[in-house]
């Protein structure tokens, strides 16, 4: 093992950046993780909907080829970046939205942070109160109450698990990978053995549009969106990772990729075989093959779940200590729980609410996360050449000021990009106008979102001095530690 | 405060020279990348599509 630095309140467990010595996660640990924060309940639902437009055989190879499409995105804005310069996806984003633009992104990956680990920990609720009731011990009237307790204790013990740092996640996330993958496999090959695997074959979708086009872009657009999702947690892994981007490379596009499109396919089978259960299986495991079979499959998802909510909020505490008061006044143990408050809340007083509105999570990723790659790719391979100003990344006043600490460059890329993306495509109905089923949503937004970038950056920014680019002269400034950023202002 | 200073001092001053002589992704890592993220998602979707 790579000997660690002791962390402290500002060190690994902070939002600054890690240092050499301090990224220990091989190439093992780095898949493990991708691993179990792609294989996650929302992978069922996913493959569910793809379900509503193409059949199986279309629609597994649609999926995998939008996973690994999505994850290229990803893996360029954040990988290169978060091992080179150690890191997080928020901070990642100061050259191009600034030292107080990248404030947007800490909120746009809070709420999508919250909102997933929230949708995971009900999951895992409603898996536990299944698993109680099947076996008898409790009864069918005490299924919310087991559920909100159930949802409470996946919060407790993701505390219990992530309080002494992420050390403690590198060694628990690999296990629960391989467990979940094995998992994974099993529900499949239940799923082959009850239903038959030329019904599988021969299950039609059960809302496909008349356009054959239409449905397969949207089944691309689905997986493209999903791992578009993984942005808030790719980047506290890569700045954990050890030796590099090359070593990161493969365990990191694989294991993103391929596991998310393998256990949507998961999803589509089931959501073809079983319409009514958009790809849940916990809505027919236990019909389908009895108590031995549903059991497992349900305590997959509790383990799946506990895995990802695991490297959720270590991202989403990451981004929340980058809050000066936060980082000064708060114990790293202290900001998990201010993390998970708003999580506890919402299960205990909105869980059903919540639970029956993650298309609309899903449509607010969608619409943010393409053009946040698109921006952070020109940026950083076509502007800065792949060379960041590290100190200006965490020393307040440096040349990620631009103007009052937000870049217009950044937000007019990013608005441009969202506004391309709902003229092609309504998220949250699924209703879309031409050229959507040629060219799909995610992409055209990307691109969108780097030129508009680009063109005003060059007109704009770097004739004014602004941003660190090559022909801009930043000015020294002293010291003015801004708890993993910027919020301090220039002294 | 003077600590917090010191050490964020001397912990951007070790990733800034580890930065300056990291490896980066050579042009075949780029080609592989994009083979795998591009060119594989092109084969599988003209496939899908006359299945």
């Amino acid at each position: 093992m790579t000997p660690t630095a002791t962390p402290r309140a500002g060190g690994v467990e902070g939002a600054w950046p890690t240092t050499p010595r301090e990224r220990s996660w091989g190439p093992l640990a780095v898949f493990g993780l991708s691993v179990s924060t792609a294989v996650a309940t929302w992978c069922f639902l996913i493959g569910g909907y793809v379900a509503y437009y193409l059949p199986a055989a279309s629609g597994t190879l649609v999926m995998i080829a939008g996973g690994l499409v999505g994850i290229l995105l990803i893996f360029l804005a954040l990988v290169p970046v978060g091992t080179r310069y150690g890191v997080d996806s928020i901070v990642s984003t100061k050259p191009q939205l600034g030292e107080r633009g990248s404030y947007l992104a800490l909120l746009i990956a809070y709420i999508t942070l919250i909102g997933w680990n929230t949708v995971l920990l009900i999951f895992l609720g409603r898996a536990a109160a299944e698993i109680l009731i099947t076996l008898g011990v409790l009864g069918e009237g005490a299924r919310q109450a087991v559920m909100v307790v159930s949802g409470l204790v996946g919060v407790a013990v993701v505390w219990w698990l992530l309080r002494g740092g992420p050390e403690r996640m590198r060694n628990v996330g690999p296990w629960i990978a391989s467990l979940v993958i094995l998992l994974g496999i099993w529900i499949f090959v239940l799923l082959v053995k009850e239903v038959g695997w030329s019904n599988l074959m021969d299950a039609r979708p059960s809302a496909a549009a008349p356009d054959k086009l239409w449905n397969y872009t949207t089944g691309f657009e689905l997986l493209v969106v999903s791992a578009l999702s993984w942005w808030p947690y790719v980047g506290g892994m890569a700045r954990q990772a050890s030796g590099g981007v090359r070593r990161a490379l493969w365990p990191a596009l694989v294991g993103l990729s391929l596991p998310l499109s393998i256990v949507s396919v998961v999803g589509l089978l089931a959501g073809l075989a079983v319409p009514d259960s958009g790809g849940d299986p916990t809505t027919f495991l236990v019909d389908l093959g009895g108590v031995a079979s549903g059991i497992p499959a349900l305590l997959f998802i509790v383990l799946a779940n506990i895995g990802t909510v695991m490297v959720g909020l270590y991202a989403v505490t990451l981004g929340v200590r980058q809050v000066p008061a936060i980082q000064r006044h708060q114990s790293w143990s202290g900001t998990l729980l201010l993390s998970l408050v708003p999580v506890a809340a919402i299960i205990v007083l909105i869980p059903n609410t919540f639970f029956d509105n993650v298309d609309t999570l899903l449509a607010f990723m969608g619409v943010v996360f393409a053009p946040m790659c698109g921006m952070q790719i020109a940026d950083y391979y076509l502007l800065r050449r792949q060379r960041l100003d590290v100190r200006s990344l965490f020393v307040a006043g440096g040349a990620y000021r631009f103007w009052g600490g937000v870049n217009p460059a950044g937000v007019l890329a990013l608005a441009s990009g969202f506004v391309t993306y709902l003229l092609l495509l309504d998220p949250v109905n699924y209703t879309s106008n031409s050229p959507y089923e040629y060219i799909s949503a995610s992409l055209p937004s990307a691109f969108v979102a780097a030129v508009v970038y680009l063109l005003v950056t060059r007109l704009v920014v770097i004739p004014a001095g602004k941003g660190g680019y090559p022909s801009a002269q930043a000015a020294e400034r002293p010291v003015v530690p801004a708890a993993g950023g910027s919020a301090a202002p220039p002294a | 405060m003077r600590m917090d200073v010191e050490e964020l001092e001397a912990r951007l001053a070790e990733v800034a020279a580890d930065a300056a002589q990291a490896t980066t992704l050579t042009r075949r890592d780029y080609a592989l990348i994009y083979l795998v993220t591009l060119v594989v998602p092109a084969i599988l979707l003209f496939v899908g599509w006359h299945l």
